[in-house]
């Protein structure tokens, strides 16, 4: 795997990059790579899955891709703009309006009920969000939560709270959606649901979506496959659903 | 997250002690300046007074206020009222009591002065008089006070006081001299000299009661000598009030009596020079304006103490305040460490709340607002202690202390503006005590903090 078997590919040619890295390293404090020279373009509406060993560079690649992570070399777009040139506010303003992150641990705020947890991200609008409530019970029902809005995170399953975590990445109707290993604290046919949710929500909303996983049925619904190995991106393969 | 709650109920602890102190001196300085001592008044006298004897004793003509310098200071600017007081030059003793005590209590001493009616007016009964009885005496012969009739209300008024063995001196019935006290000395009375006497307290009823008391004096004649003209006599002076305008630890009769006793014992000049003239200021921030013209007037103002007693109790404020605000210091400065340690607990809220679109300024206003919140409800539950204490000692004050002189309902004064500086200062000490530990939140990585590993 010391070479990508597919460089690059192009599946909706002619079109502007949702995401673009290049040329993008990144090292660990210790000074081990933790992204060693990535480039790739990731087209508007792709379900890509990112996979690889633990330590491979995968969240990396998701944290810089999400501009959650700016401290790297090489140049990384998002949506067109170039990382390295926004300010603090401008950075914060594009994953709020544009980016939805899923994470495996949910990062739910404990002591909030369900509907003020998906609100979570309206606190951080320019403006007040028109029909916040019913917003946020849309995207409840949407995710299979109708009638859990005033429920305790604690109250909820694993799987329950992870569809919680998705209807508020979802709130702000972004154009990318990050997951990091949404389904890597969840049951089988948990995951298994998760990812069928995954699924619908990206042919629904043709929404870019970048999946980190390093489980096989994650990689089955996604359209594009990259593999990372010590940061460097060493696999990278357009694929039907169900291929993997 | 302990020491952070531990640290708050620190600034709780701070806030609370700092609010019972200054409401304790708040308390206090009602008292003293506002019974003991008022701040709003100030009494003037005659320059070197202190040695008025020796003048006498020369010749000269003792000092005192005349009636010009009195207009004067009623003019000043500042000056609500100036009330003259001529006080007794002369010896005078006296006792009473016998109807209210079961025995007499004497005085070999009588401190007395006279004021003009309207001063003490106010604060008596309507209808009682407080004027010369002279003018409405019957003025009928009489040898003993049987004579007068006990419903006259009159006593027979002695040309000079019955010597054994001597023929009874000739009089004249009248009613007797009105005079009203103090609270001060009712206090003082209650406090001290009722308790070493085993005389009952004047509570309200007994003041009620006291009003009306009969008292003997002996004028020209007292403990410590005679007077140096006219002849020792005894009259009646009858109790119709008690007035906050009256001579403190003393005796306060209409002027008009005042001055025809001295013009009677002591001569034409203590007559018509007054011993004092209370000047009532619109406010206490008039006293140095006003104390600088009464010194322009050649006269002189008897503090009673009133700025050193202030000083002081500004001292002891100050210095239990200082105590109370080192406490809330080490109590902020546990805040920040509670709050440094409560940032690091919450790296993953943090970085979810930098992911969903907060800016570094959304996080730091976020965690110093959390401070202030966490600060008023501290500095809330403080100044709500310091009140419960407050109540708990003027329990325990009212019910296990003994009664003393201006023995106050409440030691406490819990003033708004002292209240909502302290829940500020609480609030500003949480706060300043987050602003580090929210400027280091801020600048935490957000992708470590959400992923506390590598992928």
């Amino acid at each position: 795997m010391s070479e990508p078997t597919v460089l690059t590919p192009d599946p909706t040619a002619g079109a502007v990059p949702e995401i673009a890295l290049r040329d993008v390293r990144k090292r660990y404090p210790g000074g081990r790579a933790a992204l060693d020279g990535v480039s790739l373009a990731i087209a508007p509406g792709e379900l890509v899955a990112v996979t690889g060993r633990s330590g491979s560079g995968k969240s990396t690649l998701l944290h810089v891709a999400g501009a959650l992570d700016r401290d790297f070399e090489g140049e990384v777009r998002v949506l067109g703009r170039s990382l390295s040139t926004l300010s603090d506010a401008e950075a914060a303003a594009l994953r709020h309006a544009s980016i939805g992150y899923v994470f495996q641990a949910f990062h739910l705020v404990a002591a909030w009920t369900v509907r003020q947890n998906v609100a979570l991200p309206a606190s951080f609008a320019p403006a007040p969000v028109p029909d916040l409530a019913a917003r946020v019970d849309r995207w409840l029902e949407r995710v299979g939560l109708a009638g859990r809005g005033d429920d305790l995170p604690t109250a909820l399953s694993g799987g329950q709270r992870q569809r919680v975590a998705i209807a508020r990445a979802l709130l702000m109707e972004p154009r990318i959606l990050l997951c990091d290993e949404p389904t890597g604290s969840l049951d089988a046919e948990t995951g298994a649901s998760i990812l069928g949710l995954f699924q619908s929500l990206h042919e629904e909303r043709s929404m870019t979506v970048l999946l980190v996983t390093h489980e096989a049925r994650a990689t089955a619904i996604a359209t594009r496959v990259l593999t990372l190995a010590d940061g460097k991106l060493v696999d990278d393969v357009v694929q039907s659903r169900g291929a993997a | 997250m302990r020491t952070f709650w531990v640290a708050a109920l620190g600034i709780a602890a701070g806030v609370a002690t700092l609010t019972f102190f200054l409401a304790l001196a708040s308390g206090m300085r009602a008292v003293v300046f506002g019974k003991i001592l008022p701040l709003d008044q100030v009494e003037v006298i005659p320059p070197e007074s202190s040695v008025g004897s020796v003048f006498s004793m020369l010749g000269a003509r003792p000092p005192g206020i005349d009636e010009a310098q009195a207009q004067a200071l009623r003019r000043a600017d500042g000056v609500r009222l100036a009330l003259p007081r001529l006080r007794l030059a002369f010896p005078t003793s006296g006792r009473g009591g016998r109807a209210m005590f079961g025995r007499d209590v004497g005085a070999g001493e009588i401190p007395a002065d006279g004021v003009d009616p309207s001063m003490v007016r106010a604060d008596l009964r309507a209808g009682t008089a407080f004027d010369d009885p002279s003018a409405r005496a019957s003025h009928r012969a009489c040898a003993t006070d049987a004579d007068c009739g006990v419903a006259s209300g009159e006593y027979c008024d002695l040309v000079a006081l019955p010597q054994s063995g001597q023929p009874r001196p000739a009089g004249e019935c009248s009613p007797p001299i009105p005079a009203v006290v103090s609270p001060y000395l009712v206090e003082v009375f209650n406090g001290a000299i009722a308790p070493a006497h085993g005389l009952p307290r004047l509570g309200e009823m007994l003041l009620r009661q006291a009003e009306g008391l009969i008292l003997e004096w002996d004028l020209g004649r007292a403990g410590l000598g005679a007077a140096r003209q006219g002849t020792p006599r005894r009259v009646h002076a009858k109790l119709v009030g008690v007035s906050p305008r009256a001579m403190d630890l003393g005796v306060t009769i209409p002027m008009s009596v005042a001055r025809r006793l001295n013009r009677e014992y002591a001569g034409e000049d203590a007559a018509t020079r007054y011993s004092s003239v209370v000047v009532y200021l619109r406010d206490p921030s008039w006293m140095t304006e006003v104390a600088a013209r009464v010194r322009a007037e050649g006269l002189e103002v008897r503090t009673r103490g009133a700025e050193q007693m202030g000083l002081l109790a500004t001292a002891v404020t100050v210095i239990l305040s200082l105590a109370s605000v080192v406490t809330v210091l080490v109590a902020a400065l546990n805040i920040a460490h509670g709050f440094a340690a409560m940032i690091s607990e919450r790296q993953g809220e943090l970085g979810l709340l930098r992911a969903l679109g907060a800016t570094r300024r959304d996080v730091r206003w976020l965690l110093v607002l959390e401070a202030a919140a966490i600060g008023a409800g501290a500095a809330s539950l403080g100044v709500g202690l310091a009140r419960l204490g407050g109540w708990a000692c003027d329990l325990v004050a009212r019910t296990r202390l003994p009664d003393f002189p201006f023995k106050p309902d409440t030691w406490f004064v819990f003033g708004w503006r002292s209240v909502l500086g302290v829940l500020l200062f609480g609030v500003a000490a949480c706060v300043l005590a987050a602003l580090r530990p929210a400027w280091r939140a801020a600048k935490i990585d957000p992708a470590a903090a959400l992923s506390g590993g590598v992928g």
